[in-house]
């Protein structure tokens, strides 16, 4: 059996939860979490663009024999379907390893702890249902927003 | 309607009208335990004895540590609290009942602290004149529970602007726009109050009003941790559920309903 190595970083090339991080800072997120929980950092793993696309999730699932665990940037890049996560936290537990989210400070360690990380994705998806959406606009227009599209009308 | 208990009615009245509450920890061992930590992670980075009189080595801290040590000492002390497993839930129970109150019982709880650490004449520690809905990334659904480590009074505290004369000044904020934040302080400066807060004591307040803090001319040091809650279920800005707020007391009927999925598979 192969030696366990370090924790696979794992970052994201399309928007988590509508904010679009670019790589670098989710690197940056991922190393600063491993540096100060002391986990040893492998370089990312970065998934594809298209919505509802793991492809490379996977490719590190295949990994986990060399792992000691995955880096998430954030919780929230994991699918939507519950059916997929539970199916990943098992497969994370049963190679021996540890499933970490750098954005929310959360780590899967055993199974008592799948639902503290279903409950916060629970509560999330529940807020678009609750009072004003779950999201207080501070703006009454979303001008702080689009820059980027007003920049490009005035040329 | 109104099935509030009488208790509930005065604290929510209070709390409303004042803008904050102050009143007895509700659990005084664990904020001595929280100050007792305090003190040896502060006695560590400084390489001193543990001293016999925790209250007296924190409002006498100057003497042992030079202002341009003061952050790293600040962030030394924020992870040593933050990496205790019982930190938070402590902290929370120094005023649980009266954050249900004010609040709800299905709540959310910052995941970090904050700690100030005023040494007296120091102005680099400074917090200007703010709102934290409309000076930060807060939701005016949040409140900050304020818990000092030592006697906090006059200018060794904080300061708050009552919600009546906030409303009044909130209009006019704009008139101080090329003038910066101490015009504004000078202007309001009549009607703020000092919370006075002994040890043993704890402020509960609401960020919306405008609230911040001044150079420390008194002299001791002051010590104070903040953090903020919210309804689980209450509107976010951008300090989001998840990388600033984690759920703390989810109930049964929503994890049930978060969870629930309709019949399907009629079609028309």
């Amino acid at each position: 059996m192969s030696e366990k190595l370090g924790y696979r970083g794992y970052i994201i090339s399309r928007p988590v939860r509508g904010v679009s991080y670019p790589h670098r800072v989710q690197n940056l997120v991922v190393r600063d979490y491993a540096t100060r929980h002391n986990l040893a950092y492998k370089l990312s793993a970065t998934e594809y663009a298209m919505p509802g696309c793991y492809m490379m999730l996977y490719d590190v699932l295949a990994e986990l024999p060399q792992l000691e665990g995955i880096i998430l940037f954030s919780l929230f890049m994991l699918p939507q379907r519950t059916e997929s996560r539970l199916e990943i936290y098992d497969r994370i537990l049963g190679a021996g390893c540890e499933l970490h989210s750098a954005l929310e400070e959360m780590v899967l360690q055993d199974r008592s702890e799948i639902e503290n990380f279903e409950e916060m994705i629970q509560a999330v998806l529940t807020l678009p249902n609750t009072p004003m959406g779950g999201y207080y606009q501070k703006s009454e227009s979303p001008k702080l927003n689009n820059f980027f599209l007003q920049a490009l009308k005035q040329d | 309607m109104n099935f509030l208990q009488k208790t509930e009615i005065d604290l929510s009245a209070a709390f409303i009208q004042n803008g904050y509450v102050i009143t007895p920890c509700e659990n005084l061992s664990a904020l001595d335990k929280i100050r007792n930590k305090t003190v040896d992670l502060a006695t560590h980075f400084l390489g001193v004895q543990t001293p016999t009189n925790a209250g007296d080595f924190l409002d006498k801290i100057a003497s042992l540590l030079p202002v341009e040590k003061l952050n790293s000492f600040r962030l030394h002390i924020i992870s040593g609290l933050m990496a205790e497993p019982w930190f938070r839930e402590a902290y929370f129970s120094c005023a649980r009942s009266l954050v249900e109150t004010i609040v709800g019982n299905e709540l959310v709880m910052q995941r970090n602290i904050g700690l100030s650490i005023q040494i007296p004449d120091d102005d680099s520690s400074l917090l200007p004149i703010h709102s934290d809905s409309w000076g930060s990334e807060c939701s005016p659904f949040e409140v900050v529970l304020w818990i000092p480590l030592v006697d906090c009074y006059r200018t060794k505290t904080m300061f708050i602007l009552p919600p009546d004369a906030d409303a009044r000044w909130r209009k006019r904020v704009n008139e101080f726009a090329e003038d910066g934040t101490e015009s504004l302080y000078q202007a309001i400066e009549p009607e703020i109050e000092w919370l006075e807060v002994p040890y043993g004591n704890i402020v509960l307040f609401t960020p919306t009003i405008m609230h911040g803090n001044r150079l420390n001319q008194e002299s001791t040091t002051r010590w104070s941790m903040n953090i903020r809650f919210k309804g689980l279920f209450t509107p976010y800005s951008d300090k989001r559920l998840g990388e600033y707020f984690a759920p703390i007391t989810v109930r049964p009927a929503s994890k049930i309903g978060m969870k629930f999925t309709m019949p399907g598979g009629f079609n028309e």
